[in-house]
């Protein structure tokens, strides 16, 4: 499956003028007990762990469990308190589809316009072989044989 | 520097626009038109719910202040 980067407008950093950025953002459907809803989201290969907003397991209806160990760090030493839930995840098209149960990280972002959806290695990458060509800002992923797949019908 | 060619693919989704940045939106199912837009994911949730548009696209717009640098 390919997906196309995401083109995003931002401030460079060095001179302050609007720039585009082309970054892995993929459309991501995440499936709770009593709704779904398909959010753009970022394949990070730094990441060990797959975190997306609490706000997003509240309305979703995803059961959240404090976890009992330490928090998460972040790049430059942040640390995050995260909770644990399952939820299926679904990416493709009718034409190739993948879905899955996870159990993944959920982070109370201090603002909503912070929020972010992070996918890692857990519960993400682990599953799929992933090239991200640069040249043509096109991200591949090809399940492997480690992908909990589920039939579409498994589920709402 | 990416090349326009590459930017302007056709299949490649459009930019959020710089009015958004900050907010969630919702985008059609072909991410050609923001349907809703709004502060919170469950603000623009209940929004696209309301108009009928299960499979829209939701997107949390950055910042334009905002570079992700392995920060939550």
């Amino acid at each position: 499956m390919n997906f196309f980067y995401c083109p995003i407008i931002t401030l460079s950093a060095q001179t302050g003028d609007p720039v585009l950025i082309l970054r892995p953002e993929i459309p991501l459907r995440l499936i709770g007990t009593s709704r779904s809803a398909v959010s753009q989201a970022l394949v990070d290969t730094g990441a060990d762990y797959s975190i997306f907003p609490v706000a997003i397991a509240r309305q979703l209806g995803i059961a959240l469990v404090a976890g009992n160990g330490p928090p998460m760090t972040a790049f430059g030493g942040q640390q995050l308190a995260t909770w644990f839930g399952d939820i299926i995840l679904e990416i493709g098209s009718d034409a190739e589809c993948y879905r899955w149960q996870a159990h993944v990280q959920f982070f109370e972002f201090p603002s909503p316009d912070e929020e972010s959806l992070i996918l890692g290695h857990s519960g993400f990458l682990d599953y799929f072989t992933a090239v991200f060509d640069g040249e043509q800002e096109i991200l591949t992923l090809t399940p492997n044989g480690d992908l909990p797949a589920m039939k579409s019908s498994d589920s709402s | 520097m990416h090349s326009q060619k590459i930017i302007d693919h056709p299949r490649r989704p459009k930019p959020a626009p710089i009015e958004y940045a900050g907010q969630w939106v919702a985008w059609n199912p072909e991410r050609t038109e923001i349907i809703a837009h709004a502060r919170t994911f469950a603000e623009v949730h209940n929004a696209a719910t309301a108009a009928s548009q299960p499979n829209a696209i939701f997107q949390r717009v950055r910042r334009l202040n905002e570079t992700i640098v392995g920060r939550l």
